[in-house]
């Protein structure tokens, strides 16, 4: 349980400062719909195709990917660079033990994100006189800790496997960039499923109805147990890395 | 992104990783040694800029068979550099008043996120001070006037020469800051 705890100290600043700037994200671009909803150009867009443009879509997409590939950066090679990895690596326990937490704590928190917009959009919508199904952002929701599990695990692994100060970071931050392109400039772009980001928001799959962008049928079962599968692969290469590493 | 990242370290980062004794021993002014990061950062996201105002222009041809006018792909290079000269220099401060492992990292990374949530409050949605969206003003879509996405008219100068004055500022500010820090 200390593990757990220290993961949440050394994590809770970055936590609660991304939970403040995505709860502000949703909350004004909802209360700008008083404004810019409908378009002026697409004055029958239904409501729910606004907030999947804005929230599901958006920036807000961009700003959870980030967060959660922040969320796991730590561990023992940060510590090195602070000086402080001899104290913790002479705790009676295994490296994989020391990491486990902090992926566990990470996901945590990476849940607790994807879990705002499920509740602000449904709860400010009816503030402004507009109805968004609180089964869809709930799906949605779903669908970002599945994905956000990912982006975690990402982080963890290049935070094991970079020992340089902000080396991590900045891979960290590179990889959707390199994963889109790569995405998008092969045979891959053909298979929308493929792209992680489509199936974080159902673009161009068939469990979004394009109409309405709120969920048709069953939730994807599917795709988000291959996502939580890639998310336990990146962890379990991370824990290996962290075993064999040198301090 | 790139930009922020790119002018985080400093002397709050040397304190926490132990080693800025050993800067401060340097027969230099802080002033100095900030000086160069900067230089360096900014020299970095320029080069960066380059790299689509020379790659898009030159594969063009050669991959999807059609030209693009390399003067249009420099322009828009300015307008990625006002922007990003203006995000450097809020990572630049931020990387001198944050001492702590990626807070600096952390903050830089949110900054535009709410900068995004400030600016939609006070534009009316969006519907106002259009060269304050950095979105906007770096992708150049309202000075577009021919349906050809390209920039006819002349760049925005007076915008950039603010935003250069603003991302100067930023930075004196942190060398100031930095100067009567404490170690």
């Amino acid at each position: 349980m200390a593990l757990f705890y220290k993961a949440w100290l050394e994590s809770r600043v970055r936590f609660l400062a991304s939970a403040g700037v995505l709860a502000a994200y949703c909350i004004s671009f909802v209360q700008q719909a008083r404004l810019n909803f409908p378009p002026v150009f697409e004055p029958r867009l239904p409501y729910t195709v606004y907030i999947w443009r804005g929230v599901y879509n958006g920036i807000d997409t961009l700003l959870f990917v980030v967060v959660a590939l922040v969320l796991g950066l730590g561990g023992l090679q940060r510590e090195r660079a602070a000086g402080t990895a001899d104290f913790t690596l002479a705790l009676p326990l295994t490296r994989i033990r020391l990491l486990l937490p902090r992926a566990a704590v990470a996901m945590g928190e990476v849940a607790a994100l994807a879990i705002i917009p499920a509740i602000v959009v449904p709860w400010m919508s009816s503030r402004i006189g507009h109805v968004y199904p609180v089964a869809d952002a709930i799906r949605f929701a779903a669908l970002f800790v599945a994905t956000g599990a990912v982006w975690v695990s990402a982080g963890i692994f290049w935070s094991t496997v970079t020992s340089a100060e902000l080396t991590g970071a900045v891979a960290a931050i590179l990889t959707p960039v390199v994963y889109v392109a790569t995405v998008s400039s092969t045979a891959l772009r053909r298979w929308p499923a493929a792209n992680i980001f489509n199936v974080m928001n159902g673009a161009h799959l068939p469990y979004l109805d394009p109409a309405t962008s709120l969920f048709t049928g069953r939730f994807p079962w599917g795709a988000a147990l291959v996502l939580t599968l890639v998310a336990a692969g990146l962890v379990a290469a991370s824990a290996a890395a962290a075993t064999r590493s040198d301090f | 992104m790139v930009a922020l990242v790119l002018s985080l370290g400093g002397l709050r980062r040397e304190r926490a990783a132990g080693s800025a004794g050993f800067t401060l021993a340097l027969p230099v002014g802080r002033v100095q040694m900030l000086a160069t990061r900067a230089v360096t950062g900014l020299a970095e996201m320029t080069a960066l800029t380059l790299i689509p105002a020379l790659i898009i222009p030159t594969l063009s041809p050669v991959i999807a068979h059609q030209t693009y006018p390399i003067l249009q792909a420099f322009r828009f290079g300015v307008l990625f550099m006002s922007w990003g000269a203006v995000w450097f220099g809020i990572g630049f401060m931020w990387s001198v008043l944050f001492a702590g492992e990626y807070t600096a990292a952390v903050v830089s990374l949110l900054t535009p996120f709410a900068y995004i949530v400030v600016y939609a409050n006070v534009s009316g949605g969006g519907r106002r001070f259009l060269s304050a969206n950095p979105f906007v003003f770096m992708s150049g879509v309202e000075h577009f006037t021919n349906g050809t996405s390209t920039l006819t008219g002349a760049l925005p100068w007076i915008e950039i020469v603010v935003l250069a004055g603003v991302a100067s500022a930023l930075i004196a500010a942190a060398m100031w800051v930095s100067s009567r820090q404490s170690f």
